[in-house]
């Protein structure tokens, strides 16, 4: 077993981001930035709540929380307990393409990461009284997000009615029914299909030498094979005719609008137009949206546009909150003739070129840390296949011009594919 | 002025951060949100230009700028591309002294912050904290609401606030921080561009002695209808920020709620799995502020989590910490210090604070050394000092009807039921 260096490209003027990959398929992206006595260490895995079936919602995410408890040499506990012993920190996150597990350390400790998180790999111990326990925090964590969040209902309606087929229709967290009830057999199965060196790819970033980061996961992963299974793609969304609504009144104090209008995955030649579109449309104190309902007309207290980076075909999420002297009505007659004021006429290329200034210091502000600069890296090879998409984005977003935004508008604001959630305070009686 | 830099050179990103020495904590009583609003004002149309003039040029250089306002201190912080540095700096240096300070404005930014207070109801960790803050010590000046209240936002005056916005910014007073690819010469030629007026009068210094320790266990339910999960916040008054007991404090802090393994965490998250989170924190600043804790049970445990958090609390103030929690905790705050300094502009946070809290050069990095001379009987000392299980403010975000007898049979000195948006 030895590596295979895939590809470099240079990030930013003297960093130099290296991928490399072992015959059993593991993928390591690398970066060493002595910047400071630090290292990022992410393990991406490539299954997320799209790779999902109906009556399973939820088992990545609840899966994310039970890889931080016993494996077969580590008791529950011990694994927090070492990284937390010499002053780091972990976590993970879970959405639709992917789940992966961040743990932010002290140089000294390249060779204990690398170590403590093979072992969870390869070792996890799924007690009932375990995963009893995580089950109770996941439905605190559902309640918290979604039940009691007015944001967090709004957008899991928006994509429960947005896709029909499409495993995106349910929210990553997974349905209440289904989280009380996932088994530890699935779970075991999930493990053993997914959790495997095929479906990983390691970013680590900070302050290490390259030929020993090379030698402790070869040694901690080199032995280890592949699963042979890939995560499942599930039905694709068919084209949407017509706009779907859904009304809600909630215990809030302001109502407010969600709208998802169909989007590309985010590999689609047209994603980094939609993006810079919405940063134009509702990005910034003088965007057009936020100017006009916002600061002049005091219609929304607030307003945001973007489209969501998944690899299938997703949403473009445009939301407003209406102030208390105007009603949802009138706010969203409000966007919908400000959107067809912009598609209708010329976009200056001075608001052109204000946004591509803001997406370039965007860019650069996502890669002030290393773990910032982890995140994007292993989003991009997880969901691109190919970390250097982030830079050929940053490239595409630089060369927009005004057409393109008007096409963009055009093509993707309209309303026969869009699904609209309204939610109004619920009333006295 | 004091000029902080901080070089970096690997990204052609550029921070800039003014910061004077003057907070909500000097904010007059019954006039809650007049320094946030005064602050706000600058962005409102300055020198030649209006609001919208000033929005479109901060936002075509593609540049971040705002203005922080905190206890003791307003920082105006700038983010941009190397290349738009001048012209940031212009925009920002005529927020402090060309302020237009036009009605229009003002009463169109009153509404706004009416409109953030309504939205702000809908978010129940922020209810919480809003209300823990007010029960907590009422009428102490770190105990105020910064964004204001409906009652003192009527009352804020337009030739009020422009005077105060004079009073603000005192050029001796101020402290310029720039974080990013730049060196002494650039600093010193962006330092020379904040003109030295004659120094308005200074506002008096607040009064910031720690008060006597708000008495009793206090129940303050905040009644929202529909609560399917309690957002609980409880908390007393803590050492000040720079004092050998908030030191001592702060491994307290780590231990009992500040890491993944602390005792909250452990308790009331990985054994019961009541809530998918139980932290405990400690705010700086130059006068006492919190030791809080927080927690998010679903409505059905919330009693039985709230009982156990306040046992171990209890426990910690009768026992303190073991020897081995000590040096556990003592390695963990060691070892994480780096992270706290691992960015130009962390290191350039934490130089300011230390400027505007009047703490020596380094004092935040110097916490290893300190930590290295602490036993754990200084802690434990400093916790039967400072903790209060006794004189706790609880404030629980939960729907009154259902929730309130349950409650209540924990047993309080005194319980308050106050509707969600009455504050």
């Amino acid at each position: 077993m030895s590596w295979t260096l895939e590809c470099e490209a240079p990030l930013g003027t003297s960093l130099k981001v290296r991928r490399h990959r072992l015959d059993n398929g593991l993928c390591l992206v690398s970066v060493r930035d002595t910047s400071a006595p630090i290292i990022a260490y992410q393990s991406w895995f490539s299954v997320g709540s799209r790779h999902e079936s109906e009556g399973r919602t939820g088992m990545c995410h609840f899966f994310e929380h039970l890889m931080f408890n016993e494996t077969k040499s580590l008791p529950v506990g011990e694994f927090d307990r070492r990284i937390e012993a010499i002053g780091g920190d972990t976590n993970a996150a879970t959405w639709v393409d992917w789940t992966f597990y961040r743990a932010s350390i002290p140089k000294s400790a390249l060779e204990l990461i690398v170590s403590l998180e093979a072992k969870r790999m390869t070792e996890l111990v799924l007690s009932p009284k375990v995963v009893e326990a995580e089950r109770e925090v996941v439905v605190n964590e559902r309640l918290q997000c979604i039940h009691d969040d007015v944001d967090g209902f709004a957008g899991q309606e928006l994509f429960r009615h947005a896709f029909n087929s499409h495993a995106y229709r349910w929210p990553t967290i997974g349905w209440m029914e289904d989280i009380k009830s996932l088994c530890i057999e699935d779970m075991e199965k999930f493990y053993r299909d997914y959790y495997a060196p095929n479906n990983l790819t390691l970013v680590v970033v900070g302050d290490f030498e390259d030929s020993e980061l090379l030698a402790h996961i070869e040694a901690q992963y080199g032995a280890l094979e592949s699963s042979g299974v890939s995560p499942k793609e599930g039905p694709a969304e068919p084209a949407q005719f017509g706009e779907r609504r859904h009304a809600y009144r909630k215990p809030v104090n302001s109502a407010r609008v969600l709208y998802g209008y169909k989007a590309p995955p985010q590999s689609h030649p047209d994603w980094p137009l939609i993006s810079f579109s919405c940063q134009l449309l509702a990005g910034s104190a003088s965007s057009p949206l936020h100017r006009e309902l916002v600061i002049h007309d005091e219609l929304a207290s607030s307003i945001s546009c973007e489209v969501l980076p998944f690899g299938d075909a997703s949403l473009i999420e445009l939301s407003a909150t209406a102030t208390r002297e105007h009603s949802l009505e009138q706010l969203q007659e409000a966007i919908d003739t400000k959107l067809r004021e912009l598609t209708d006429s010329p976009i200056p290329q001075s608001e052109v070129d204000k946004v591509a200034n803001q997406v370039e210091t965007e860019f650069w502000g996502s890669l002030t840390t290393v773990d910032g600069k982890a995140e994007s890296l292993g989003h991009y090879q997880c969901v691109h296949g190919d970390f250097r998409a982030l830079f050929e984005m940053a490239k595409q977003l630089s060369e927009v011009d005004a057409s393109d935004v008007q096409r963009i508008l055009r093509e993707y604001f309209t309303k026969n594919t869009r699904t609209v959630i309204c939610i109004e305070p619920e009333t006295e009686d | 002025m004091k000029c902080i830099l901080e070089p970096s050179f690997d990204t052609p990103l550029v921070s800039f951060h003014i910061s004077n020495r003057v907070g909500t904590a000097a904010e007059p009583r019954g006039l809650e949100g007049m320094i946030c609003h005064t602050a706000e004002m600058g962005f409102r149309g300055a020198g030649f230009f209006g609001r919208d003039q000033f929005d479109e040029k901060v936002d075509g250089l593609g540049a971040g700028l705002g203005i922080g306002t905190r206890r003791d201190y307003l920082t105006m912080r700038g983010t941009c591309l190397l290349r738009h540095l001048d012209s940031l700096f212009e925009l920002a240096v005529s927020t402090m002294h060309l302020p237009r300070f036009e009605r229009e404005e003002h009463e169109q930014l009153l509404r706004e912050t009416r409109y953030e207070l309504d939205d702000l109801r809908d978010d129940d960790a922020s209810l919480a904290h809003r209300f823990l803050n007010r029960y907590m010590h009422p009428g102490y000046v770190y105990c105020r609401t910064a964004l204001g209240t409906k009652a003192s936002l009527e009352k804020l005056d337009l030739e009020e606030c422009k005077t105060l916005h004079a009073q603000l910014f005192r050029h001796s007073d101020l402290v310029l921080g720039i974080a990013g690819p730049v060196d002494e010469d650039r600093l010193a030629q962006l330092g020379a561009r904040i003109p030295q007026h004659s120094e308005p009068l200074a506002r008096e210094t607040p009064k910031l002695d720690p008060p006597a320790m708000a008495r009793g266990r206090r129940l303050v339910i905040v009644d929202k209808p529909g609560r399917e999960q309690c957002q609980v916040a409880m908390g007393h008054l803590a050492p000040v920020y720079g004092t050998d007991a908030h030191d001592h404090m702060q491994v307290a802090e780590a231990a009992f709620g500040g890491m993944f393994t602390s005792r909250l965490m452990q308790e009331i998250r990985v054994k019961e799995g009541w809530s998918y989170g139980a932290n405990c924190s400690m705010h700086r600043a130059r006068g006492s502020r919190g030791w809080q804790m927080t927690m998010a049970p679903s409505a059905d445990v919330c009693p039985k989590a709230i009982a156990r958090t306040l046992e171990l609390f209890s426990e910690l103030h009768e026992a303190g910490l073991s020897e081995n929690e000590f040096n556990f905790t003592r390695s963990y705050l060691q070892g994480s210090a780096a992270f706290e300094r691992s960015t130009a502009n962390q290191r350039l946070f934490r130089s300011i604070q230390e400027e505007v809290y009047d703490l020596p050069n380094r004092y935040a990095d110097n916490f290893s050394d300190r930590l290295d001379a602490m036993d754990v009987a200084q802690v434990n000392e400093a916790i039967g000092a400072h903790t209060h299980p006794g004189d706790l403010c609880v404030v629980v975000v939960a729907t009154a009807p259902t929730m309130q007898a349950p409650l209540e049979a924990l047993g309080w000195d005194s319980v308050e039921v106050v509707a969600y948006d009455s504050y």
